[in-house]
Formats: structure tokens, sequence, C-alpha cells
């Protein structure tokens, strides 16, 4: 057995810290959910200090695309169970960290038996519908969620512990409906973000086990990184919320993909084989391409109408209800609120929109 | 008219705008961002109520969920 004051020298040397701070960190038990570009960071900075226990939760497999910035991997791994390399590289960097693999999706039938095992939850997870979850999850449980996330070259990180301040939901009540916020993959991200954020959520997991500083608890920290510059801003409590405010009506866990409106319209969804269907057999179709400025889905299609989110107003008049619309968009989520706008604006046509996106769409008509 | 700064520019609007408004007029979905008046979030349900006065400064953040 290795010594442990010589392992954890610089630490104990710490005054915030020293070996009583160090001890805590040995009998600590941390989740963490996402092992992507921000759980990659904190479970190695989590396994290095000297945590007891580290679970993840991941369902996905290594993706090339990913090593980009999700550091816990390397070039072998690709098409492995993240989780399963996860607890393989962790367990090599410290052989005192139990490391539990959750090779599951994070869902609210199994939520609150993972989490109760756990003394602090990092959220590292990359959509709104887990996000909600694990806060809601946290709160109930009574623990704190060091949440962060990630979008080009900015960060944002707080600590959401309802007991002693905000929660995800007093900072965000109303989720944004699918279409509205780009995700990283349709818009990147720079990968040293993700390390220098995710380091940031393991320092605030470290210190609210060690009770070292102060902790970002009521704070959001915003950090832009292509200008090197941060800012802080103050999350009140809400007394009205919904989870932890004084007449809070949530209870238990509720279904997450209903709340952040997943799988609204998806009866208006076709899929890829369907429009080629109808692309080929002549039909009328009207064709609207839901795109960013100076970017357009090549369908191979002659006829196809770039419009913005934006200024989605003037198709009311344009189209004619009597053809059948599709809309297509790169990742199919700002097609489906394209059809939500236009229903919204009266519009009574028949609306289809490409499920999952022509990014889906060029991989399955490639093959 | 009301001077104020916007992420950090020095923009006028219109006495009594609300952050809703402002949002509005600048053709961002609500839900999509996170508004913050002088370095404090604004809860959703309170961007209507909220109106600007002269010398506030206003942030808005994208609200994302990347990981």
């Amino acid at each position: 057995m290795q010594n442990f004051s010589e392992r954890y020298k610089s630490h104990i040397l710490l005054e915030e810290i020293g070996v009583q701070g160090q001890k805590r960190l040995k009998s600590s038990r941390i989740l963490i959910v996402g092992a992507g570009g921000l759980g990659s960071p904190v479970a190695l900075y989590l396994a290095a200090a000297g945590v007891g226990k580290i679970g993840i939760v991941d369902f996905d497999n290594v993706d090339v695309s990913n090593l980009q910035r999700q550091i816990l991997y390397n070039d072998n791994d690709v098409g492995k169970s993240k989780t399963e390399v996860a607890k393989e590289r962790i367990e090599k960097l410290n052989s005192q960290t139990k490391f539990i693999a959750y090779n599951e999706r994070l869902s609210k039938s199994n939520a609150l038996k993972i989490l109760k095992n756990y003394d602090i939850v990092v959220d590292a997870a990359d959509n709104f519908q887990t996000r909600y979850l694990v806060n809601d999850a946290c709160a109930l449980i009574g623990i704190p969620d060091v949440w962060a996330s990630v979008y080009k070259f900015e960060g944002q990180i707080s600590v959401f512990d309802a007991k002693k301040g905000a929660c995800y939901r007093c900072f965000h009540p109303i989720p944004p409906k699918p279409g509205t916020v780009p995700s990283c993959g349709e818009s990147g991200v720079f990968g040293a973000i993700t390390g220098i954020v995710g380091s940031m959520q393991a320092c605030e997991v470290l210190k609210v086990i060690t009770a070292a500083g102060n902790p970002l608890i009521g704070r959001l920290l915003y950090f832009d990184g292509l200008n090197m510059t941060a800012k802080e801003f103050k999350i009140a409590k809400d007394n009205n919320c919904s989870l932890c405010g004084t007449n809070s009506s949530i209870k238990e866990l509720v279904d997450y993909d209903e709340f952040c409106h997943i799988n609204e319209f998806s009866e208006n969804e076709i899929t890829p084989n369907e429009l080629n269907v109808r692309l080929k057999s002549g039909k009328n179709i009207q064709l609207i391409d839901i795109c960013e400025e100076n970017e357009k889905h090549d369908l191979n299609s002659p006829k196809s109408l770039s419009v913005t989110l934006n200024n989605i107003g003037f198709l009311k008049e344009k189209l004619n209800p009597k053809r059948e619309t599709i809309f297509i968009c790169k990742y199919g989520y700002k097609s489906i609120y394209a059809i939500r706008l236009l229903k919204e604006l009266g519009y009574k046509g028949k609306m289809c929109s490409l499920k999952g996106g022509t990014n889906k769409y060029s991989v399955i008509t490639a093959g | 008219m009301t001077a104020i700064k916007l992420n950090g520019k020095g923009i006028v609007v219109e006495d009594n705008l609300s952050l809703l408004k402002l949002l509005e007029d600048k053709k961002i979905i609500p839900e999509s961002v996170v508004v913050a008046l002088n370095m404090n979030v604004v809860n959703q349900t309170e961007l209507s109520k909220t109106l600007l006065s002269d010398g506030d400064s206003v942030e808005i953040l994208r609200f994302v969920a990347g990981g």
C-alpha cells in the first residue's frame, strides 16, 4: 500500500485541506453524469485527488470525434464502452479509488436508486432532460449538484445545492424548446474549454468535500475562453420554485422528455426513406431548409428554399396549404420548431420534419 | 430614452422597456438565454415585469447544455 501522506503531500501541505481534508476525500463518494468532454477531466482530477469512490453514468461508446476533447480516451478506445474504458483508466491512475461504471442512460426510473449512494453529483451531461433530472434527484435526496455546461469557447459553472441556495430550476425554470438552442454537435466546442471548465467542476467538488473556500452556491461563473475573461452573476433562490420553493409542487421525479418537449410533434416526423420516396415520386412537395446564416443543407434536391428560424413568419403567406411542406435541418430539431412556430401563426397546411436531420439522411442515402 | 449597457456595449432603448420586450426586439427566444441585470440572474417569470433604467447593465448569455 502506498504511503498516504507521501502520495497526497501537496494537498496535505495546504492549510485548507491538511490531513483531515485528505481523509475526507478518501471517504467521499462522487457520481459523474456523462463521461464526455467535462466528465473526463472531472474523473481524472477526482481520482488523482484521492476521492474514495467515483461512479460514472454514460451509455455511449467512444467515437473518433470525441478524442479532440474527451481526454479519458485514446485512439485504441474507439468503439468501446466509455464507462468501461474510464474504469480501466481511473483504476490505473489511482488503485485506491473504487470505481463504479453505470453503462446505462440516467432516467426517471434509475436516478434515485443510483444517486442515493453518493454525496455529490457532477452534472456533465449533454442535454437538458438529463440536467433537469439530475437537479431534481439531487434536491429530493438533499445532495449538491455541481453543474457546468460548455458552448464553443464558453463555459458556465455553478453549484446547485437546494439546501443552501438556488437549484437549477431557480436558475432556469422554463426549459428551451428543441431547436432553439444549438448543441455542441451542431455548433462545435473548443477542446481545451471542456478541460478548463471540467477542472473547475472538479475544483468545486473537492472544495465542497473539504469545506475549503467559497463554493459557487447561488453564483454563476461565466467563462469566455476566446477573450480569456470571466464574469460572476448572482442566482437568487426562488421562493416560488416548483422544486425547492416554499410551496413546491414537485415531490418526485417527473417525465423529463415531456417537460423538455422532446417528443412533441413526433407524429409530424418522417424518416429519411420516406423523404426519399416523396422526392423520387415527383410529388408536388414544398421543401424548406431551416438553416443558420451562411449555411445550407444539400439534399441534392433541385428545389429547396433556405430560411432561418428568425424570419420564418413570411412562409405563412408564401406556402401553399394544399401542398405538403417538408422541413429539413441538420439534426431534426430546428425543423420541428419551425412546425411549431407556423402552427402558432395559424398556418393550416400539412407539415413534416425530417427525423434525425440531414446529418442522418446523408449517412443513410450514401449507404 | 434610456441608456443601458448590453453585453458591455452602450445602447439607447425606449423608456420603461421590459427585459422581455428587449429580447423580443432582438429576436431572441426567452427560454434559450439567461438574462442578468446588474450581475443578478433574472428569473424567467420576472422578465416581463423587470423594466430598464438609465445605467443598467444587461448581460444575455446563451442557455446551453453541452458537456
